[in-house]
């Protein structure tokens, strides 16, 4: 909302520079986004009277204007514009001073030597006007700079929605009067009245009060359509309103004063002298004066004439009754109506006025007498119409004032203030507040019928902090005792997993949880003939749901108003969020590495909310490591992936965590390992599917693991500092020659069971093929590390051990120790 | 006599020095052959003494052991330069251009909106605020109608939300929590028939709204909201709260200020707004959720709730983080 400083200033002295002022209704909740200054680059600028005026000899267009300017040398002026005439009061540019950015100095037009130039509302930067001079109202003497005679201060307001009474500038006049310690001075309007009393002229009925609380006609005949006075148009311009004639101008200044919303009929139009407020019937069509067709929704107002509607209550007129230059007796209407039904219409219809934007934010049905007055009084002033006697006022159920109990103690407990009783009883008292005492520091607070906000003692609380000043409120710790906390097991665990993932290397990515159907599916590139390796998927993240994990997609969350078909719906894998991420890196990263911590979401129809689960996924794609000058890095692998994945593991101390080999949809049918524990899948881990990375542009191999950490969080200890021994440790090197299609994990496995307690670490250090090992047979080698915490171990016990490998070995898989 | 001996000293540390001169250990080494080897020139010099007359003994004895002193020192000395000379060589061979770049690490760097988080967190922790997350797919009634915001209120035009049904969204804010959170307290309390207790939780969490993503907008962001319930907390203490979190984030120099803001579930309604050490200057437009000011949280805000006459009786913490209830709210 825009206010010119000029026209608070009707209503409340201002008495802080127009800055203070702003901070004042800024920290009073009011948010002043801007001022603007009106005349700022006036320098030099003065109000001059035209003399005379006289045609250049010269040339047709030109005249010559003798101006004062205040100083007894009245100043010859050229001008080309003829929309001025002697005793004008116009805008004068001395030579030496600069306007719209040219410099103005005495020269020589075809002879005539002028003295300074005369402006338009363009070159003054008032509006966009350049078909003449800017004619002043009388009342500035000459000579006064032109700043104080037309400049303005004007305030662009944000208003929150529950304060439609500051949508106005009666309303904001009392929050300045209260903000600044100055009375507020809201005069009444009372017009002059002559001829037919207006109930003679109209009958007005209310069908359904509970969405019309008001409707007040009043009756003005013989106006004279015309162009609004200069104050008019300019307060209105500066308020953000365009000037269109003085009766529609009218109706607009009224609103912006009060807040209160009018309407004028042409009343000649209404026909049968009557006016009825009912809800339209559905399906029924209204032509509104923009000359749109509407067809209107259930439970929009409508008003209409004895014979048809004629406008679209609180949102717009029609075109049958609009006030026309021919219009000569105008029918004003200031009413209430249910701010529901308004906001319901104008957004159905899309379409949001100044009018529907008060009424559907509710405004104060007292309002409704003082606006009509004001309307009709303007009228009689500006058009030279005749108000007809009385308003047609139908009110059946009058708005009373709300009463509220408070007490000193209450404010001050709430604030934690000290404010005092007279402190009190004034801020309220300022902002309308009748307040009778009913014992010490205890009052019963009557509300101002136009602070539709204020229901509570806590709403009145807030009304004298903010106007006092949050400021004066002491800032202090809570003092009392503080709840029990538990562990909070789960942002620890995360907060854990995260330095996890941050020191094995890898980059944190937080995206979007918005995808669309459509990129989720580009996942599902083959068909998983068997399922059965996944085992039983109770409870499993939809990735590890193969055979369910297209309808999940489908099925996915869905935002009925998406902002883009991009972001139409919820992920329900971080597979998709973690493609875009290569995708995005692709081009600028020669190595990616990265993680992701977020929820994946999965439909659970219209009565419950969707499962929202915390999962894992971590995306390496392209070199190993940086290109540098050192040595040309390898390209990532899958055990790129599986060495990140397996610390991850050993940090959080997981164990023992199955490798599985199997088909995924989304990935390479030979390089991806379902993790599965205690036989139940909690993770994926594969190098993503060619046709995947083919469909979203992805050049290189990508390796993409995705893990319930819901799961790893209820298996996952601080892994304890191992005690260390002071006895020697034996270093044993194994090499086996197995089968090549045994899997290594399952002789690895089979080595760390038979090696017993006294062996501290196990390692597969080589995998061989070629001579002298056999075509089809592999060799595995191992190192293995014993030590024992309270002796020295003997070589013949390790020989012992040594020996116990090789026969189980040799027994699950016809393994051969090979001579070392 | 002696002047063999003279000789003979001459004569090694001669070959000792020409032996240095080549900077060949082996040459070192035989020369330490040749003089104080088993077989070397000094033994067998000190093997002949006792082929001397008695009264030579002694003298001569003693000079061809001071004599194969010398030579051991000289020895000594000369092969520690030579090593000490070898060493120098060999790590000047080993130079390398300090100024190549090195080897590129793996670095794994936190998102800066994740680091914010997880810091604001922590000062919340340290004041007693306990986390609690709720679901982003929310009930109207959560995230609007028990926060004060009824269907066709004006209000709701401060949250464009995106709908999932008429009655499901994805939530405009982390205040859902609020109401779930004290629903739970007071339900635990009535069945226990006691009090409900008092409250500090924090609800860090993603929200998202209907707004086009520009550089100072984004539909899908992070905000953090604390509770603070208690029968004797007042307005002071928020500011307190609030103002100790900013210090502890953004330093003890900074001033807060506050000023009424609208939020439809609080009376009174603040905003923060802190002098901005990012901007240079004492920018009061600079609020805690600025953009530029590296946080990247949209919205930090704090609640409290004094009038409800809450006892201590409850000795369990309220809400169980992360278990929420999914059913239609009755």
């Amino acid at each position: 909302m825009k206010v010119p400083l000029s026209w608070l200033k009707d209503f409340v002295p201002i008495v802080v520079p127009v800055e203070q002022l702003g901070q004042l209704l800024t920290s009073a909740g009011l948010e002043v986004e801007s001022v603007t200054t009106i005349g700022e680059a006036w320098e030099g600028l003065v109000v001059g009277k035209i003399l005379t005026l006289a045609r250049h000899p010269r040339a047709d267009r030109l005249q010559i204007a003798e101006v004062d300017v205040g100083d007894g040398s009245p100043r010859t002026i050229v001008c080309g514009a003829h929309n001025i005439a002697p005793g004008h009061t116009v805008p004068v540019v001395l030579p030496g001073y600069a306007v719209a950015g040219m410099q103005i100095e005495r020269r020589v037009v075809r002879g005539i030597e002028s003295q300074g130039m005369l402006c338009s509302p363009k070159e003054l930067g008032i509006s966009d006007d350049h078909s003449g001079i800017y004619l002043l109202e009388e009342g500035p003497l000459p000579g006064t700079p032109l700043k104080d005679a037309v400049g303005d201060d004007v305030l662009d307001l944000y208003i929150s929605p529950n304060r439609p009474d500051c949508l106005a500038v009666r309303g904001l006049a009392v929050e300045v009067a209260a903000l600044t310690a100055q009375p507020a001075h809201l005069p009444r309007s009372a017009p002059q009245e002559r001829g037919e009393p207006a109930s003679m002229g109209v009958r007005v009925t209310i069908v359904d009060p509970r969405l019309c609380r008001r409707y007040a006609t009043r009756i003005v005949r013989g106006v004279k359509v015309g162009a609004s006075p200069q104050w008019l148009r300019q307060r209105l311009e500066r308020a953000g309103i365009r000037s269109i004639n003085n009766v529609v101008d009218i109706s607009n200044y009224v609103m912006l004063e009060f807040g209160q919303p009018l309407h004028f009929f042409d009343y000649r139009e209404i026909r049968g002298s009557e006016i009825i407020v009912r809800p339209a019937r559905d399906g029924e069509r209204f032509q509104t004066l923009d000359g749109t067709e509407h067809r209107l929704p259930a439970g929009a107002l409508l008003i209409c004439d004895a014979e048809r509607p004629i406008a679209l209550a609180g949102v717009m007129g029609g075109l049958n009754s609009e006030v026309s230059e021919r219009t000569v007796d105008v029918l004003i209407e200031s009413a209430s109506f249910d701010p529901v039904s308004i906001r319901t219409t104008s957004r159905s219809l899309r379409l949001r006025s100044e009018a529907s934007l008060r009424f559907e934010r509710g405004i104060d049905p007292n309002y409704v007498r003082p606006a009509i007055d004001r309307a009709a009084e303007l009228l009689t002033l500006l058009t030279e119409g005749e108000v007809a006697p009385g308003v047609v006022d139908v009110y059946p159920f009058p708005e009373t004032a709300r009463v509220i109990a408070l007490s000193r103690a209450t404010v001050n407990e709430l604030l934690g203030s000290s404010y005092s009783v007279e402190h009190i009883e004034r801020v309220l008292t300022s902002l309308g507040y009748t307040l009778a005492n009913v014992g010490s520091g205890a009052w019963n607070v009557t509300v101002p019928t136009a602070r539709r906000d204020v229901h509570l003692d806590v709403d009145l609380i807030e009304d004298v902090a903010r106007i006092s000043g949050y400021d004066t409120i002491p800032t202090k710790l809570p003092s009392t005792e503080q709840p029990p906390t538990s562990s909070d097991a789960w942002s620890a665990f995360e907060e854990r997993l995260r330095h996890v993932l941050l020191g094995l290397g890898l980059t944190e990515v937080v995206s979007y949880a918005l995808t669309s159907r459509e990129s989720m599916k580009r996942l599902l590139a083959a068909a998983i003939p068997d399922h059965s390796a996944y085992g039983d998927t109770d409870g499993a993240l939809p990735i590890l749901r193969p055979a369910a994990l297209e309808r999940l997609i489908e099925e996915a969350v869905t935002v009925t108003n998406p902002l883009s078909a991009d972001w139409s719906a919820l992920r329900v894998t971080l597979l998709d969020s973690a493609l875009h991420t290569i995708v995005a890196n692709a081009h600028s990263s020669e190595s990616i590495r990265t993680f992701e911590l977020g929820r994946v979401y999965e439909w659970a129809g219209v009565d419950r909310l969707p499962v929202e689960r915390s999962s894992l996924v971590i995306a390496v794609a392209g070199q190993q490591a940086d290109t540098s000058w050192v040595e040309h890095p390898q390209p990532v692998d899958f055990w790129s992936l599986k060495g990140i994945v397996e610390g991850v593991f050993s940090r959080l101390a997981v164990a023992p965590v199955d490798w599985k080999p199997v088909e995924h949809p989304a990935f390479h049918p030979g390089r991806t390992a379902l993790l599965t524990m205690g036989g139940q899948p909690f993770g994926i881990v594969g190098e993503v599917h060619p046709v995947v990375r083919e469909r979203c542009d992805i050049d290189s191999r990508a390796y993409l693991a995705e893990l319930d950490i819901e799961r790893l969080e209820t298996v996952a200890q601080w892994s304890k500092p191992e005690p260390s021994s002071r006895f020697p440790s034996l270093p044993l090197d194994l090499a086996f020659v197995v089968a090549e299609d045994t899997p290594a994990g399952t002789v690895l496995s089979a080595v760390r069971e038979a090696a017993g307690p006294l062996c501290q670490r196990v390692r597969l250090f080589d995998v061989y093929r070629g001579k002298p090992i056999a075509e089809g047979r592999k060799s595995l080698a191992f190192s293995l590390v014993f030590q024992s915490l309270d002796r020295t171990l003997r070589l013949s016990e390790i020989e012992a051990i040594r020996d116990g490998i090789r026969d189980v070995l040799a027994e699950q898989f016809g393994a051969m120790l090979r001579d070392s | 006599m002696t002047e063999d001996l003279a000789r003979l000293e001459d004569q090694a540390l001669d070959e000792l020095a020409a032996a240095e001169r080549t900077e060949d250990a082996g040459e070192l080494e035989q020369w330490r052959h040749r003089y104080l080897g088993t077989q070397g020139q000094v033994r067998r010099l000190l093997r002949s003494v006792g082929q001397r007359s008695p009264e030579e003994r002694r003298s001569f004895g003693s000079a061809a052991q001071a004599l194969s002193h010398r030579l051991e020192t000289a020895y000594r000395q000369t092969e520690e330069r030579l090593r000490e000379h070898q060493l120098a060589q060999h790590l000047a061979a080993e130079t390398v251009d300090v100024t190549l770049p090195g080897r590129p690490p793996a670095i794994g760097i936190p998102h800066p909106l994740r680091q914010a988080l997880t810091e604001i967190v922590r000062a919340f922790t340290s004041l007693g605020f306990q986390v609690v997350e709720g679901p982003e797919v929310e009930w109207d009634t959560y995230n609007f109608e028990l926060l004060n915001i009824p269907a066709n209120h004006p209000a709701r035009d401060l949250w464009d939300t995106l709908w999932i049904t008429d009655r499901m969204l994805l939530r405009t804010h982390t205040s859902p929590m609020q109401v779930r959170t004290m629903r739970v307290a007071s339900r635990a309390a009535q069945a226990q028939g006691v009090e409900p207790p008092p409250l500090r939780i924090m609800v860090p969490g993603r929200t998202y709204r209907y707004e086009q993503v520009d550089a100072t907008h984004e539909s899908q962001f992070m905000q953090l909201e604390g509770l603070l319930v208690d029968h004797r907390s007042s307005f002071a203490d928020l500011k307190g709260v609030l103002t100790d979190v900013t210090r502890q984030l953004f330093g003890r120099d900074r001033k807060t200020r506050f000023r009424c803001d609208y939020f439809p579930f609080v009376e009174p309604g603040a905003e923060l707004a802190m002098d901005c050490f990012a901007c240079g200057g004492q920018d009061p437009q600079c609020r805690i959720c600025h953009p530029n000011c590296s946080t990247g949280i949209d919205d930090i805000r704090l609640f409290y709730q004094g009038d409800l006459n809450f006892l201590r009786q409850v000795r369990e913490p309220v809400a169980a983080p992360r278990r929420w209830d999914r059913e239609v709210p009755r």
